[in-house]
C-alpha cells in the first residue's frame, strides 16, 4: 500500500506551495481591499469630527451622487471635468515624452552614429525619475513663483513687463505639470524603447540600407512597426499612470487643484473624499474609476495590438 | 513522512494566513459592524511605558512653538521623557492625524488650534482639565475667551493655553511718516479706524506707490471674527455671513485698484517679501496676532537672518521700522490650546505640565520676555503693560502689550465652529480665483460649496 501511495505523489503540490506566498499576499493586500472598496461603496459612512456617521446601507446612491452634477444631470458631474483635466495633463506630458524618447532611443541604438558616453547620457536622462515627485513639485513651485528665478530672468531679459503668475492660469499650471511629467518619465521610456530597438535584427537595417532606404524610411518602415508591441506597453502603462496622476498637481497647487479646479485630477478628488474618511463616496468613485480604466486599457490594447498583428512585417 | 510534511506546511501556512489577517484587520476600525468608536479608554494599555518607572508621554504638535516654550519652562521628573509627534498643519493634515491617533490611544497630550478645536472640546476622549486637577484658582487669571473656546457643550473645560492672540494692525513707520507726516500710532489709528477710512487711506498710499496690504487674504480674519452667526447652522447648512461678503467685495475693489497684490496669498513668497520689500512694491501693513509679530514678521523683516549672523537691530532690513495699532476691527488669529487624552494613565503628570505651562506666573513672565508672547494671564500682562521699561525692539520700542490687553477684551468667540479650518481654506481658495478674474461670483460660490461639502459630507448648501 505504501508503495502505491508513494507512486501517486504529485510534485505539482510543490508548485502550489511555491506560488502560494504571492496569492496570499495578493489576496490580503490587493484582493481584499478591492472587494471592500466595492462593498463600502454601497454605504453612507464618514466622520463628523471625531464621531463616525453610519455605516448605513444606501444602495446605489453614492454612484448616483458621483455621476450627477449640481443640476442633477449626468453631464454636469464634476467627474468629467476632473477626467478631462487628467487626460489633458497626461497628454501634455506624454506626447513630447514619446517623441523625445523615440528620437533618443533611435540615436542611441544607431550603429552608424555610435554615440560616445552613452552610459553617462542614459544616467542623466533617467535621473529626474529618481527625484521624489513631491520634492520636484516644490522645486518647480519655487522656480515659477511670481518672485522666483524664472520670472526674475524673464523680467531682466525684458520678455515680460510684470511677473507672470504661471500657477494662476490654467495653461500655465497644466503646462508646468505636463512639463514635469515629461521630464520625469522620458528617460524611463527611452530605456524601454532602446531595449525594443536593440532587439531588432541588424540584418534588416543592413538590407534596407543596401536597398537604398533613407534613415527616415528605415525609422518609419522598419523600426516603428517592429517596436509596436513595446509601444503599446508604454502607452498603456503611461495611460494608467497618467490617470492616477496625483502627487505632482497636489503639491504644485497646494492641494487646491487650482485655478478653478482645472488641475484637479481624478485621484486628487478621490483624496478629498478621504478627508472625512468618506469611504462610501470614495468607494463608489474608485469603483467607477476601476471600470473606466479597465475599459480604456482594453480599448487601447485591442486597437493598437490588432494593428500590430496585421500591419507589422514581422508577423 | 511526505504527507506529514505536507500537513505541517499546510498548518504553517494556515497560521501565517491567520496572523496576516489579524495584522490586516488589527487596526481596521472601519468595518460597518463597528460601533461609533466609543472608546472610553479603560482598556487601553499604555504602550509607551518602557521600564518600571520610565514614563514616556506622547505629545502631538504641528510646529516648534510649543516645543520651544515647553523646553524653556517645564521641569519634568527624571523618569519622564516627552515623545514629540509632529505632523504638518498644512492641508489639515495635523487635524486628521489627531482624529486618527486620539481614539487609538496613541497620545497623552496634544495641542489644538482654534479653527478646529471645537471637534475636540465636544469629545469625551479629551480630558476635562478640572478632572485632571486644575482648580478654579489656577484658571482665575486666564482670559475668558481662552476658556470659552476650550469649553465643550457639556461645560467641561478641555484645554488650556499659555497665550492669547488678539490681533493688531502692524504698519511701517517710515512709510507712515512719508505719506501721513507722522509715525505716531495714536494718529495713524485715525487713518485705519474703520473700513471706510482704511480704504480711503489705501487710495492715498496707492498714489505713493504703496500697497495697503500685501494680498487678498490679509484682511480675512478681521472680517471672519466679526460675523454675526457661525458658519454652520443647526441644520448643518453652510451660512455665508453678510460680513464675509463685504470682505469679498472690499477685497475685490482693493485688488482691482491696486491697493493689494494680485494673487498674493498668505505665506506666499510675494506676501513675505512685502515685509522687507527692497526695491519691489512696499506694503504699508499686516494684520497679525502676537505670534505673527514674533514668529513670522521678525524673520521676514531681516536682511541678514539671525542664523547668518544678523542682529535684531534697526538697519537690518525693516527691523524696528514697525508700529502697532488696533486697526479697523478687533480680531484674533490662531492660538494654541494644550489638551489631554482622557484615557491617559498619567493624569497627575499631565496636570503638572499644564500648570507649569499655563498657570505658573514666573514661567509665563519668562515666556513673555523670551518669546514676546502675549501670555494668558491678566496679572502678568498688566505688569508688562504698565512697565515703562518694556518695549518691543521690532516695533521701534512701542509697548504693544497694553494695546493687546485692550484688544483681548473685545474678542468674541461665540461664532467659532468645529469645521472652520476646512471652510476658511475653501472660502479663501474659491474667492482667490474670483479676485484674479478666473471665475465669476457664481462659480466661486459653487466651488466653495463643492469643496466644503466634499470635505465634510454632512454639511449642506442651503
Amino acid at each position: 500500500m505504501a508503495k502505491i501511495k508513494a507512486k501517486g505523489v504529485s510534485y505539482a503540490k510543490w508548485g502550489y506551495i511555491f506560488i502560494a506566498p504571492f496569492f496570499i499576499v495578493f489576496s490580503i493586500f490587493t484582493l481584499y481591499p478591492v472587494l471592500m472598496t466595492f462593498y463600502y461603496s454601497f454605504f453612507e459612512r464618514f466622520m463628523i469630527g471625531l464621531n463616525q456617521h453610519g455605516p448605513y446601507y444606501v444602495g446605489l446612491d453614492n454612484y448616483v451622487a458621483v455621476l450627477t452634477g449640481a443640476d442633477g444631470s449626468f453631464f454636469s458631474s464634476n467627474l468629467w471635468q476632473y477626467f478631462l483635466n487628467t487626460l489633458i495633463m497626461w497628454l501634455l506630458g506624454f506626447v513630447p515624452q514619446i517623441a523625445a524618447s523615440l528620437l533618443l532611443a533611435a540615436w542611441f541604438t544607431d550603429l552608424r552614429l555610435n554615440l560616445k558616453m552613452q552610459g553617462f547620457f542614459k544616467t542623466v536622462i533617467y535621473l529626474p525619475n529618481i527625484i521624489m515627485a513631491a520634492a520636484f513639485s516644490m522645486l518647480m513651485f519655487q522656480l515659477f513663483d511670481t518672485i522666483g528665478p524664472v520670472n526674475a530672468t524673464l523680467l531682466r531679459m525684458d520678455v515680460v513687463e510684470e511677473p507672470v503668475r504661471f500657477l494662476s492660469s490654467t495653461m500655465g499650471a497644466r503646462g508646468i505639470i505636463g512639463l514635469m511629467n515629461f521630464i520625469m518619465w522620458f528617460g524611463n521610456t527611452t530605456i524601454l524603447l532602446m531595449a525594443a530597438m536593440m532587439g531588432i535584427d541588424p540584418a534588416l537595417f543592413e538590407a534596407a540600407e543596401i536597398d537604398g532606404a533613407s534613415p527616415r524610411d528605415i525609422f518609419w518602415k522598419i523600426t516603428m512597426p517592429l517596436i509596436n508591441p513595446i509601444l503599446v506597453y508604454v502607452m498603456i502603462t503611461s495611460m494608467i499612470g497618467g490617470l492616477q496622476m496625483f502627487d505632482i498637481p497636489q503639491i504644485l497647487t497646494n492641494t487646491s487643484g487650482g485655478p478653478n479646479n482645472t488641475t484637479m485630477t481624478l485621484i486628487m478628488h478621490l483624496n478629498q473624499h478621504l478627508f472625512s474618511r468618506n469611504f462610501g463616496m470614495a468607494g463608489a468613485f474608485s469603483a467607477l474609476l476601476f471600470i473606466g480604466m479597465s475599459a480604456l486599457s482594453l480599448l487601447v490594447f485591442k486597437t493598437v495590438a490588432n494593428n500590430a498583428a496585421s500591419g507589422g512585417p514581422g508577423h | 513522512m511526505n504527507s506529514k510534511f505536507w500537513k505541517r506546511s499546510l498548518a504553517f501556512m494556515a497560521i501565517l494566513f491567520a496572523a496576516l489577517i489579524l495584522v490586516a484587520c488589527g487596526d481596521s476600525d472601519d468595518t460597518p459592524a463597528d460601533d461609533n468608536g466609543d472608546d472610553n479608554g479603560d482598556e487601553v494599555i499604555d504602550a509607551p511605558e518602557t521600564g518600571d518607572d520610565e514614563i514616556v508621554l506622547n505629545f502631538a504638535h504641528w510646529n516648534d512653538q510649543v516645543v520651544q516654550r515647553f523646553e524653556e519652562v517645564v521641569v519634568l521628573p527624571d523618569n519622564v521623557t516627552i515623545n514629540w509627534i509632529w505632523a504638518p498643519n498644512d492641508d489639515n493634515v495635523y487635524q486628521q492625524e489627531l482624529i486618527r491617533m486620539l481614539p487609538a490611544g496613541e497620545l497623552d497630550l496634544f495641542v489644538a488650534e482654534v479653527d478646529y478645536i471645537a471637534q475636540f472640546t465636544e469629545s469625551d476622549l479629551v480630558a476635562d482639565v478640572r478632572d485632571l486637577g486644575l482648580t478654579d484658582a489656577d484658571l482665575s487669571y486666564m482670559f475668558q475667551y481662552t476658556l470659552d473656546v476650550a469649553t465643550g457643550p457639556d461645560g467641561a473645560l478641555r484645554g488650556v493655553s499659555w497665550e492669547a492672540n488678539p490681533g493688531l494692525f502692524i504698519y511701517r513707520r517710515s512709510i507712515a511718516y512719508d505719506v501721513f507726516g507722522t509715525d505716531d500710532p495714536d494718529v495713524i489709528q485715525g487713518y485705519v479706524q474703520d473700513w471706510a477710512t482704511f480704504e480711503a487711506s489705501a487710495a492715498v498710499l496707492y498714489e505713493q506707490g504703496v500697497r495697503m496690504v500685501a494680498g487678498y487674504a490679509d484682511t480675512y480674519r478681521t472680517f471672519s471674527n466679526n460675523v454675526t452667526e457661525p458658519w454652520v447652522n443647526e441644520d448643518n447648512e453652510i451660512i455665508i455671513d453678510p460680513h464675509m461678503m463685504s470682505w469679498v467685495d472690499q477685497t475685490y475693489r482693493f485688488i482691482d485698484q491696486g491697493f493689494a497684490g494680485v494673487g498674493v496669498g498668505l505665506w506666499s513668497g510675494e506676501w513675505s517679501q512685502g515685509v522687507n520689500p527692497g526695491d519691489t512694491t512696499p506694503v504699508f501693513g499686516y494684520f497679525h496676532a502676537p505670534w505673527g509679530i514674533s514668529f513670522v514678521m521678525r524673520d521676514q523683516s531681516l536682511d541678514v537672518q539671525l542664523a547668518d549672523g544678523g542682529e535684531e537691530e534697526v538697519g537690518n532690513g525693516t527691523f524696528g521700522d514697525w508700529a502697532a495699532v488696533p486697526g479697523p476691527e478687533g480680531f484674533f488669529w490662531g492660538g494654541t490650546w494644550i489638551m489631554a487624552y482622557s484615557g491617559s494613565p498619567h493624569q497627575e503628570l499631565i496636570a503638572d505640565i499644564m500648570r507649569q505651562m499655563t498657570v505658573d506666573q514666573d514661567n509665563l513672565r519668562t515666556l513673555s520676555e523670551n518669546f514676546g508672547d502675549f501670555v494668558n494671564n491678566s496679572a502678568v500682562v498688566e505688569d508688562v503693560a504698565n512697565d515703562p521699561d518694556f518695549g518691543s525692539a521690532f516695533l521701534g520700542g512701542q509697548n504693544h502689550i497694553a494695546l493687546l490687553a485692550d484688544a483681548v477684551e473685545t474678542i468674541d468667540m461665540s461664532h467659532v465652529g468645529a469645521f472652520d479650518q476646512a471652510i476658511t481654506s475653501a472660502f479663501q481658495g474659491a474667492w482667490g480665483d474670483y479676485f484674479e478674474g478666473i471665475v465669476t461670483r457664481e462659480e466661486a460660490l459653487d466651488n466653495f460649496f463643492e469643496t466644503v461639502t466634499t470635505f465634510h459630507p454632512h454639511l449642506r448648501r442651503p
